[in-house]
């Protein structure tokens, strides 16, 4: 089994485990209340729900089961049957036998060891109305059928002396010898029914092939000694669930942790600084010292818990893709790479609706039927590819698809129709700004609404989900070639690394991902062109803004020298003015919660190591708001 | 901030040791509790079960582009909350930091908030029936956030609608 398989499975049994608890306890619960209605509901969503995983990964006997043991409850909840201690009863049972089946697949990776036809047969009979009064309670219906004889035993592929304990916990002794070679299947079936028929005290089974010279006396110690050395296997999972809640909690206190550490290093580099020869000075930073180490490594550690594997998110497109493409008429090819890529849990809950969003655009819009692939001297069949690495500290998620292409004329068309820009900007845009305005409120390239894409809310929506994470997203597109669009991701969504700065006494955060260089420079440096302020820098022309004019800080007096630190997004960069650079730090981001959630330009604000509150700078929001007001025509 | 919690704390208790008894005799069991505040000669009553600290004054961190009212955001031991000033948002004057000014700390449907007063007076136990409605008529700014009025003999405490403030955002 295929490592994915084995961790799918292992999902499922979690899972089912958890529900089969959660249903005897409910079952028991419908007992006393048999009109309960939401009960039955809940009890027949979870019974529903197993049956369609179990049918999923193929285990039919446990879907035989499960999907009897639905229908009763479908009838129980719509009002079809009445609830007794007999039907309970015999659900329970259902319940057993379910476990039994679910302790199967968990040791051998099948379902069929456990007998299944009494349940089914007890359940059938309810099911067509015949009175279950008499039907036998669960010890009757229980799942295991000890008897030897009953005649499907060759037809099972896997050894029969199994049959003997259908949810075994350790193989048997007529297993081992026939996976060993050292007695033949039948040789075991005879001696087995000749312990059946045997009175008790019976004979070990061992003693009875011995007796029939089917196996010699080495090969038993042999396989004796092999099954004492079985390990047990373990009933409880390597892992346990813990809520996602709680997780959160350790990696905040982690975060305050780290803010006291970055706090406590200050205060040791300035007592050091003060009193060098003070030899408890020296034993303190030491001591420091190693508590960073710690604090790093405990945050690391705690970080890592939260990580998932990115395949997770990619496990529902496949589906989706071949299911999306028969709907449109499309051959399309789905290429996925870097699954193992891991990424905080937080970023992959959020980053999943984006990607289903983007990849049925790459279907609906990028990729073209088969005629008009050849037509245009393509294979018939698109290819979608979707491709995840960790550069750094970002995750890169690339999807290329090999269709038509991003038409950029008409994209400008689109925007100036719609007033989303003006014809002045559009000609100062080069090819790939011109792109990225699709990512613009109310900007959709489709002429036709579908229900597949195309409703026009889609590709600001995948930003603004995207930023709220701290990615970014960008696009290019080669017409008739094909279009990529990269998705950036931080590995964490609650530290970065940022750069504090300073405007006019007030401190800002900005985050180091976004930043490229930091470069000092005198007022007669900024130049004006269109009533923009921008700053020649090495042959490129940086459009600027003014920390202090976009957040209304009054200032108090015109500097003569300032910082301007130049902030990319995606291609474009700008370059933000500040009065002073103060420090790099890592930060741990708070959210300031919805009260001021829609403050423009401030992504969430960290508590430096003196305790102030630090606003941290949402740098493409103040790109984007810089281009707003040019395009307002205001002069900065 | 542990040493403000100390220096507040004090304060509060003794409030809390002073019960405003003079009520008592004509109070039945539905007694309500209020924090009242000052803002210039007003007085402010909020709901005690709704304060969870008073804390001295602290840096606030303004926060930009939001209304006037929104003082900024605070540490709260580790949480960032935001601060209002309930003097604006009641459309009063005057008045700056004093060593009496004090920061409310009020937890509105599970989340808080600090509110910013001129000083903190005491607790005060009102009859039920001593609260009214508040007045229909009048344009008495920050009427949307009057849960109602308590009067006492001759005091008129203005009752904070709480989680009215949460709404004061969209309505900005």
């Amino acid at each position: 089994m295929s490592d994915e398989m084995q961790e799918i499975l292992n999902d499922f049994l979690t899972e089912s485990n958890e529900m089969l608890e959660v249903l005897d306890q409910r079952f028991v619960t419908l007992e006393s209340d048999p009109n309960n209605t939401d009960l039955l509901n809940e009890i027949f969503r979870a019974m529903h729900s197993m049956k369609g995983s179990a049918g999923f990964l193929g285990f039919n006997h446990l879907v035989n089961v499960a999907h009897r043991g639905e229908n009763i409850l479908n009838k129980l909840r719509q009002g079809e049957m009445a609830v007794s201690p007999a039907i309970i009863s015999v659900i329970l049972a259902t319940v057993d036998v379910i476990k039994a089946i679910m302790a199967d697949i968990r040791e051998s990776g099948t379902d069929t060891h456990v007998a299944t036809d009494a349940i089914a047969a007890t359940l059938d009979d309810i099911i067509n109305g015949k009175t279950s009064a008499a039907m036998p309670t669960a010890a009757a219906a229980a799942p295991v059928q000890p008897k030897v004889e009953t005649a499907p035993i060759a037809d099972t592929a896997v050894p029969s002396a199994s049959q003997v304990l259908p949810a075994h916990t350790a193989p048997t002794l007529g297993e081992i010898l026939v996976n060993e070679g050292l007695a033949s299947k039948d040789q075991v079936l005879d001696a087995l029914n000749a312990q059946q028929h045997q009175a008790d005290p019976k004979t070990p089974l061992g003693e009875i092939l011995l007796q029939a010279k089917a196996i010699t006396e080495r090969a038993l110690d042999q396989a004796l000694h092999k099954q004492e050395k079985q390990p047990k296997p373990a009933e409880e999972d390597a892992t346990i669930r813990v809520e996602t809640k709680r997780l959160d909690s350790v990696m905040n206190l982690v975060g305050e942790l780290v803010l006291g550490r970055n706090r406590l290093i200050k205060i040791g580099t300035q007592l050091e600084q003060n009193h060098e020869s003070d030899p408890q000075v020296r034993v303190l930073s030491e001591t420091l010292a190693q508590l960073n180490l710690v604090t790093t490594d405990l945050q690391l550690a705690v970080m890592k818990t939260r990580m998932l594997p990115i395949k997770k998110v990619f496990a529902k497109l496949p589906r989706m893709v071949r299911d999306l493409s028969q709907k449109l008429n499309k051959q399309v090819r789905l290429e996925m790479r870097g699954e193992e890529t891991e990424l905080d849990k937080s970023v992959a809950d959020e980053i999943g609706d984006p990607l289903v969003h983007l990849v049925r655009n790459a279907i609906d819009h990028g990729i073209e039927t088969p005629a008009e692939r050849q037509a245009k001297g393509k294979p018939g069949e698109g290819q979608l590819t979707i491709a995840a690495s960790q550069e750094g500290n970002s995750i890169v998620i690339r999807i290329n698809d090999d269709g038509r292409g991003i038409p950029v004329d008409k994209i400008k068309a689109k925007a100036l129709a719609k007033g989303l820009i003006s014809e002045a900007e559009l000609a100062t845009m080069e090819h790939r700004e011109v792109l990225n305005l699709i990512f613009l409120p109310g900007f959709s390239t489709a002429e036709h609404v579908t229900d597949v894409s195309g409703r026009g809310v889609g590709m600001d929506v995948v930003r603004t989900n995207i930023r709220k994470i701290n990615g970014s997203v960008d696009l290019e597109s080669e017409p008739g070639k094909g279009s990529q669009i990269i998705i950036k991701l931080p590995l964490t969504i609650a530290i970065i690394q940022a750069l504090m700065v300073e405007v006019e006494q007030s401190i800002f955060a900005i985050p180091l991902s976004t930043v490229i260089e930091a470069v000092r420079i005198s007022r007669t440096d900024i130049k004006t062109i269109n009533g923009r302020e921008v700053l020649h820098l090495r042959d490129r022309v940086l459009p600027l803004i003014r920390l202090a004019q976009e957040f209304d800080i009054p200032t108090n007096s015109e500097r003569e020298r300032f910082y301007v630190v130049v902030a990319a997004l995606g291609d474009r960069r700008v370059g933000v003015v500040v009065d002073e650079l103060r420090s790099q730090e890592e930060v741990v981001i708070k959210s300031i919660w919805d009260y001021l959630e829609t403050v423009k330009g401030v992504s969430g604000a960290t508590i430096t190591g003196e305790g102030k509150v630090v606003l941290i700078l949402d740098t493409s929001e103040l790109v984007q708001n810089a281009r707003a007001w040019h395009s307002n025509g205001v002069a900065v | 901030m542990s040493a403000t919690d100390q220096q507040a704390k004090p304060q509060y208790q003794a409030a809390a040791e002073n019960p405003a008894d003079r009520l008592g005799e004509k109070a039945g069991d539905d007694l309500c509790q209020f924090v009242i505040c000052l803002i210039g000669s007003e007085e402010f009553a909020v709901d005690v079960l709704s304060v969870q600290e008073i804390n001295r004054i602290v840096e606030v961190t303004r926060v930009p582009k939001t209304p006037p009212y929104v003082e900024g955001v605070i540490n709260l031991r580790g949480r960032i909350i935001p601060v209002l000033d309930l003097r604006k948002l009641f459309g009063l004057t005057g008045a700056q930091q004093t060593t009496h000014t004090r920061i409310v700390v009020v937890s509105v449907q599970a989340r808080l908030v600090g509110l910013i007063v001129d000083s903190v007076e005491e607790v005060l136990r009102v009859p039920r029936s001593a609260i009214e409605p508040p007045p229909s008529v009048g344009t008495m700014a920050g009427a949307e956030f009057t849960q109602g009025v308590g009067r006492i003999d001759d005091r008129l405490l203005i009752l904070v609608d709480l989680s009215r403030l949460l709404l004061a955002r969209e309505a900005a």
